[in-house]
Formats: C-alpha cells, structure tokens, sequence
C-alpha cells in the first residue's frame, strides 16, 4: 500500500511546484474540453431549441436521435472521426489527424446531443402558454427566443455541465484522433493512460487529482453562475 | 361617424378548427375601437380560441380578421402584435423580479430607458403593487402575480386589450379587490384601449362590459349591449346561460298593442301578461322568461301574473336569498332581505308584465 500514498505525496509536490509539463497539459485539456464544449452549444442550443418549439415532419425522430446520442461511446467517436481525417479519408486534406482540432471535432461530436438533448428537455419543461404570452406581449422571435433561454437558464446550465464534464473526462476518442503526442495531444486523460501503462501511479495519481481538481473548479464556476440565477427566483 | 368607420376590428366568415373539428364560426362581428367588449359563454365555447385569433396568434382556417379594415395577413405581424397586451388567466410571469417582469413588454419594443421606468414606476402604483417591485415574481400570491401580470399589460399602454379569465383564478374576495382596480386602471389609459375579455364570470361580465357577446358552441349567439343581454337574451339556451333561471314554454293567445297574454303549457292554462315589443303573433309558441330577482312576493290584492306554490328551498347567494317555489310552475326568487318563509309553505309571487322576456320557441 506504500506507493499508493507514495503517489499522493509526490502528486502533491507535483501540484505544488506547479510542474510546467503538467501545467502545460491541464492548460491544453481545458482548451480542447472548453472549445468542444463551447462549440456544442453554439450549435446545439440553437439546434434543441427549434426541435423543442417547431413541430415539423421527423422531429420525434430526430429527437430520438439526438436522445440515443447522448449515450454515444467515445471510441465510436475516434473511430468514425478518425476515418475521415485519415490522409486517405474524405476530410484527409485538413491535416488533422493527430491535432488538438481533431480531438475538439471527436468532443464536440460527444457533446453535441448532450447538449441538444438537454436543451430540448430544459425548454419542454416551460409552461407551453408562456411562448403565447410572450408573442402576446410583443416579442419578436429572436425575443422569444432569448426570454425562453433565459427563464430555462438552469436547466440549460445543467446541459452544459453535462456536456463538459462528458468531454473533460473522454478519453477513447481522444487518444485515437490525437495520437497522445507529447506536449501536442497529450490531455489529462491520456496522459493518464499512459502514466498507469507505464507503471508511473505517482504520476498518475497527480493527474487525475489535476483532472478532479479542473473538472470540479469548472463544475463549481457552472454552478456557481446557476445558483446565482436560482437565489435571484 | 357611422360604424362602419369606427369598426377596430372586423371578422369575415371566420372558421377555425382543432383536429378538423370547427370550434369557432364567425360569419362577421365587428369591434368599434375604444369599446369594451366581454365574450361570455360556457367552458369550451371558443371563448380563448377567439381571443387567440383576434390576438393573431392562431390563425383562422378560413376567413380572416380585419384590422382597420386591412386584413390580418396584409399587415406585419409583429407590427401588429406590438399594438396588443395580453392577459391570460394564469399570470406566467418570468423567473424575475416584479419589476423586470413589468418592463417585459417596453424593452421588446425598445422603448428608452428613461420612458421604461417611468412607466413601469406608474403602473405598478396604480395597480397598487409599487411595494413588491423587487420581489421575485416566483414568491407572490396568485392575486398579486395576476396585478403583475396586469400591469404588465397596461404598461403598454396598448391600443387593444386582450383579457383571457383574468379574474377566475382567484378567490372571491381577491377578485372583486382586483377588479375595482382593474377598473379605475382602465380609466387612466387614454385613449381609451379596445378592450376584450374573455370570461364564464357573468357578474365579471355585467360589472366591466358595455357589449356583451354570447358564444355557445363555437358560434356568436347574441351580440348587445350589457344591459340587453342579460335582460332580452334572443333564444332559452342564451336566457339559462345568462342567469334567466326561469323559463316556462307557452303560447301567445292574445296581442293587445305591446301587450302579450301567453298560456303557459304547465299549470292548467295558466294567463301571464307580458308587456313585449317584440312581433310574436297570436299562436306563436313561445319561451316566457324572467331573471329570479325580477320576482318578488305577490301583494295580497293582486290577481294577474301571480304564481302560487311550495316554498322548497332557501339558499344564500353571495349577499342575497334565493327562494325556490315549487308547484307545476317552479319559480325562483332572488331578493336582498332574507325572507321569513319557512320550507313548505304556500307563498304567491308577482311576476311584473314588464319584466317578462318572450323568445320564440320552435
């Protein structure tokens, strides 16, 4: 059990002298989690909104989709992503495969019906009235649309805390696309993977404890900002 | 000016349908601007599915509103809805403050930040809720979130008025408080707003509208001034709904000027006088009805339109007494005293000829 603590204790000095190369990865992690995750809410709050307030031909299907998504294996993901950026796949000539914006695509696609199905979930649950009474009080549909994302602030919070945490914590698709190339690719949970295939728990321990630490840090910032719209009820 | 000038809003052959099936028909109505307007009518009449329409957030499936005389379709919607306020019966105010909830529909419009707040400060005096300004609309009363939801609406100064059952959801004693300020709210808008409301409330009805409409099943029924309606409804369905508890079928036997003597079917030939402008010809079937607290205990010498039977039931109404007389013509009686009968004793009532309403029966 010895090097279990021994683990810990040199995980703490790691953190604590503040390892450029440790540091370099976390900075890197939050970089591709927080632009996949960003990106998945550009398009798929916009996306979640308009299956939750349009009816047209083939929205419970797409719905479904988009529910199933959720559940999304990651090495799917990497798999799938990874045949198109081969150099020899359809989106080869980008030069991907084995960059930081291969690894933001395979999370974003990760992240995307978490947060489309959130999105339409946080909408749904609104009184149906409250879009007639809004239309009746003079909004516009772009001012519909704002007013119903912010009385359904929480619940879309929550869909990208999801989203995040479903991405921060990926690794399958990651070391697929990126190849875990050091001081490149590498993310926490790769380089964790690879810490532990290399018999380096000290290591290992740290940066999990760094992935713990970040997840929590950005959960509690989401949550935070929440709590604030929740107190102000 | 004539009517037709002054008409807001007109409908043309209106039809509008759920699951196929019509729930409104309107062959055509007019709205003159500045008029208050209450449709009335029972719980799934198309009373909300009018409002919707006129509101132009439901469209008609054949035939159309016009605004102004401009077809709906013809002018921008949002232009057009920017000339609402609407109120509904559950308040749905947002997750906000009572201020942010009152300034809703100024920002949409844009207004300047000086004129928001100079009009939400005033409204929310005048519905008398300036204090709750920053309170959360999630922690009010139903009453207070309804005055929110209120002066939401009258912030806007709008030019049409919009009311779906403001009133009903809440308690008796919260709604007439509400509807007197409702009242004097209205007064301080100029101009004036069209204003149409949408109630099953008949004393909401008779308190706020100068016209009334009647929608039975998806069709306008009777369309009159307040007063017309309630006293002269134009068929027996349109008289039950309206509160003209008692309807006895007859004949017309006799016409002498705007005099009508009617037999009644029930109560062995049974003569009332009814003193009726109406063109019923002798022969005419007939419905003669009269509203319970047009009723009142018969004098002892009188001898015409008096109607005798058991008293079988007394029972408060609100501040008033209703009597139930039975006999082969069951009668009912609505006064301010509380009366001395006892159940089961033999009473006379007096029903005046000129209280009495004749719609033609088929």
């Amino acid at each position: 059990m010895d090097w279990i603590l021994k683990g810990l204790w040199q995980a703490f000095l790691l953190l604590l002298h503040g390892d450029p190369e440790v540091l370099g990865i976390a900075w890197r992690t939050l970089k591709v989690s927080g632009a996949a995750t960003l990106l998945s809410l550009v398009l798929g709050l916009p996306l979640g909104t308009l299956l939750a307030l349009v009816e047209f031909p083939g929205r419970r299907i797409a719905l479904s989709a988009f529910n199933t998504g959720m559940a999304l294996p990651p090495v799917v993901v990497g798999l799938v992503v990874s045949l198109f950026l081969w150099r020899s796949g359809p989106l080869g000539e980008l030069g991907w495969m084995y960059t930081p914006q291969a690894m933001v695509v395979a999370q974003f696609l990760i992240a995307f019906p978490v947060v489309v199905s959130l999105a339409v979930t946080a909408l749904q649950q609104l009184d149906r009235r409250l879009r007639i009474q809004l239309l009746g009080l003079g909004a516009s549909p772009g001012q519909l649309v704002w007013a119903l994302w912010r009385e359904a602030r929480l619940p879309l919070l929550a869909a990208v805390i999801a989203a995040f945490g479903s991405v921060i914590s990926e690794v399958g698709a990651s070391l697929m696309v990126g190849g875990n190339l050091r001081g490149r690719t590498r993310v926490l949970t790769t380089a964790i993977v690879l810490e532990n295939s290399r018999g380096e728990f000290a290591a290992a321990i740290a940066l999990s404890a760094v992935l713990l630490l970040l997840a929590y840090l950005i959960t509690l910032a989401l949550t935070l900002l929440q709590q604030r719209g929740a107190a102000q009820e | 000016m004539n009517a037709e000038a002054r008409a807001l809003i007109e409908a043309r052959g209106v039809v509008c349908r759920r699951r196929g099936e019509p729930v409104l028909r309107l062959p055509e109505m007019t709205i003159a601007a500045g008029e208050r307007l209450v449709v009335i009518g029972p719980n799934g009449a198309g009373k909300s599915t009018l409002l919707l329409a006129l509101a132009r957030l439901l469209r008609p499936k054949e035939g159309t509103f016009l605004y102004r005389g401009v077809p709906y379709q013809d002018i921008p919607a949002l232009e057009f809805r920017r000339k609402l306020g609407l109120v509904m019966q559950s308040p749905l105010l947002l997750r906000a403050s009572v201020w942010q909830n009152v300034a809703l529909g100024l920002k949409f419009r844009h207004l300047g930040e000086e004129e928001i707040r100079a009009r939400v400060a005033r409204w929310l005096d005048w519905l008398q809720i300036a204090p709750l300004a920053d309170r959360p609309a999630h922690q009010l009363s139903g009453g207070e979130a309804q005055r929110v939801s209120l002066a939401r609406a009258f912030a806007l100064e709008p030019e049409i008025l919009l009311l779906d059952e403001p009133f009903s959801a809440l308690d008796a004693q919260t709604r007439w408080h509400l509807l007197a300020d409702f009242k004097a709210a209205l007064a301080r808008l100029s101009p004036p707003p069209t204003l149409v409301l949408v109630t099953h409330d008949l004393d909401v009805a008779r308190s706020l509208g100068e016209r009334v409409a009647v929608l039975m099943d998806g069709s306008l029924r009777q369309l009159g001034a307040a007063a017309d309606v309630f006293a002269r409804p134009r068929d027996c369905e349109v008289a039950r709904f309206v509160g003209m508890t008692n309807l006895w079928p007859g004949r017309v036997v006799a016409v002498n000027g705007v005099q009508r003597v009617v037999e009644l079917d029930a109560g062995e030939g049974k003569r009332v006088a009814v003193a009726s402008p109406g063109h019923l010809a002798a022969g005419s079937p007939v419905w003669v009805g009269i509203r319970p607290e047009h009723v009142y205990p018969a004098s002892q010498g009188a001898r015409s339109n008096v109607l005798a039977g058991p008293v079988q039931q007394v029972v408060a109404q609100g501040p008033l007494w209703r009597v139930h007389v039975g006999g082969p013509l069951g009668v009912v009686m609505l006064g301010a005293d509380e009366p001395a009968f006892r159940s089961g004793e033999e009473i006379r009532v007096y029903l005046p000829p000129e209280r009495l309403h004749l719609m033609p029966r088929a």
